[in-house]
């Protein structure tokens, strides 16, 4: 099937927007299938406490398959993560795509409170095979640095 | 059997050291008296000198509610001054870290040196008729150690010198705070539970059950519930080191640190030394409320080495101790959990009953020794702080 310019665009906002959905409803197989076998994932931000860049988290596509696996086991707070992604900048260089969005994620808890949890935003690389994007990479830079939760972090990216 | 109302207000039937009145965690006029009594009172780490490499470089922070500037001096000595100008009040460093030759107040351009004196008075002429002098208008200084690589302020002039108030307790970390280090990680949640709570989840050995990475690992570590608990005057512990069965052995570590070991300290009243092979964290807090405490966290690696050295201990650090990490967020779930019962008094007591009498048990007496330092500066036994009321 051919795609145009359009097609494709609208493919890899889908893609970004999707990837919220999937891990706010806690799909991890089905986030995973929309990556790469080389997919990278990381959380990223600066504090202008240490001056320096910091790394909060850094995967594998194997590596975040043990984390979703993992987390059954785990103690977690109970909030449900809302993440909203709006995408600022998308560039197609041949059979990739580079983006950049804007995420907000709120966090609600089993009584059905909500807060603003992190700010930030989604840098991306997406590959684009025939006309299903996947994704190779996601950066997350973190404005926000301070957690008010219940479990002062998350066990789930985001 | 469950109990009755009046069974469940009831001391427990053990020592009254070995249960505490949760109401130490939730009185108002408590947690105010703590502020002048043991904030105000203490030695209180405040950054680790990797923070501040260079003449210039400040940090800022907060003791006892009050805002606090350090700043490494062209001597290399690292200062602290109330970060507040003598003039008008207003704050004077407003960013948390960062590089000053001078410090200039926002408001009336007051100058002050890196090493807290007032060099320049704006219009100094209309101070003239009551003599106010530059000289006599510094900043207020604040004493400041540095030890192992760790920054210390006190805001009690007459305080025990740290070398008095700390003694030993460092002694099985500090040759690994020894070694070249600098800060890599930093962070801080701002958490609804008492600042002790979070204290005592760090000193207690025993919550380990809340981990499942521990379950898997240290819990299943030849020694690990033979532990010697070590205690030093004044409110301090250590847990002996100890070997943990990693599911993947750790491909580098800190000086003098084995593949496979763990050490942690405690000094009193609420920081944490914990090293784990390849990478230290240290947490300190600032207590905001009775239910109220933001903690920091550090995460410390070697300076100067690779950055494929580096990326590993990062990796390492994120593991446990991250905000994403799978340890980290479970400690802050279980300090919460305990505050939303004792915040109304549903829970009335605490028991920290765990004592080592002939079979091995980890021992809950680093957190008896911590408690009975805190009735001593407080006035107040733990076991009962309104003696009777």
């Amino acid at each position: 099937m051919q795609t145009n310019g359009a097609d494709i665009d609208h493919a890899v906002e889908r893609l970004v927007r999707r990837s919220c959905l999937l891990l706010d409803e806690e799909r991890f197989d089905d986030y995973l299938n929309m990556c790469t076998p080389d997919f990278r994932y990381a959380i990223k931000t600066y504090s202008a406490e240490i001056r320096r860049e910091m790394t909060w988290l850094s995967t594998t596509r194997e590596q975040l398959a043990d984390l979703f696996a993992g987390l059954p086991e785990h103690v977690r707070s109970g909030d449900v993560l809302h993440r909203q992604a709006v995408i600022e900048d998308l560039e197609i260089i041949g059979g990739e795509a580079s983006t950049r969005a804007s995420v907000t994620v709120h966090r609600t808890d089993v009584h059905g409170r909500t807060w603003l949890f992190a700010v930030g935003r989604y840098h991306d690389r997406v590959r684009i095979d025939g006309n299903r994007p996947l994704l190779r990479e996601r950066t997350v830079r973190l404005q926000t640095r301070i957690f008010d939760n219940d479990s002062g972090g998350s066990h789930l990216p985001l | 059997m469950s109990r009755t109302a009046l069974d469940w207000e009831a001391p427990p039937a053990l020592p009254s050291s070995h249960y505490i009145d949760n109401r130490i965690y939730t009185d108002a006029a408590i947690f105010r008296e703590e502020e002048t009594k043991i904030f105000a009172r203490t030695w209180r780490f405040c950054c680790h000198e990797s923070e501040l490499p260079e003449s210039g470089d400040f940090r800022t922070a907060t003791i006892a509610g009050k805002p606090i500037a350090l700043l490494r001096g062209n001597d290399g000595r690292v200062r602290a001054f109330y970060n507040a100008c003598p003039h008008r009040g207003a704050q004077l460093l407003r960013d948390p870290a960062g590089n000053a030759r001078s410090i200039t107040c926002l408001f009336h351009r007051w100058t002050f040196d890196i090493h807290g004196n007032c060099t320049a008075i704006s219009r100094p002429a209309g101070f003239e008729h009551c003599d106010l002098d530059a000289g006599d208008c510094g900043l207020r200084a604040v004493r400041t150690v540095t030890h192992l690589g760790l920054v210390f302020c006190n805001l009690d002039d007459d305080a025990p010198p740290f070398e008095a108030a700390v003694g030993n307790a460092l002694e099985s970390v500090a040759p690994v705070l020894a070694g070249p280090l600098e800060v890599f990680h930093f962070h801080r949640a701002v958490l609804p539970t008492n600042w002790k709570l979070w204290v005592a989840t760090n000193i207690d050995v025993y919550h380990t059950f809340l981990h499942i990475i521990n379950r898997r690992t240290s819990m299943k570590s030849k020694g690990w519930w033979e532990r010697e608990m070590l205690l030093y005057p004044g409110g301090h512990s250590a847990t002996a080191p100890v070997g943990i069965a990693y599911k993947k052995a750790r491909s580098l570590t800190l000086p003098d640190m084995k593949p496979s070991e763990l050490r942690i300290s405690n000094l009193f009243p609420d920081i944490m030394v914990n090293i784990r092979a390849s990478v230290m964290r240290i947490d300190s807090l600032n207590p905001l409320g009775p239910d109220c405490v933001e903690v920091e966290c550090r995460g410390v690696g070697v300076r100067g080495e690779t950055d494929e050295d580096r990326q590993i201990r990062i990796a390492d650090h994120n593991m446990f101790w991250g905000p994403f990490g799978r340890n980290l967020p479970e400690d802050a779930i279980a300090s919460v959990a305990q505050m939303r019962t004792m915040r109304e008094g549903s829970s009335r007591y605490c028991l920290i009953a765990r004592d080592w009498k002939g079979a091995p048990a980890i021992t809950e007496e680093p957190l008896r020794h911590y408690y009975a330092e805190w009735s001593r500066r407080m006035g107040r036994p733990y076991h009962d702080p309104f003696c009777g009321g």
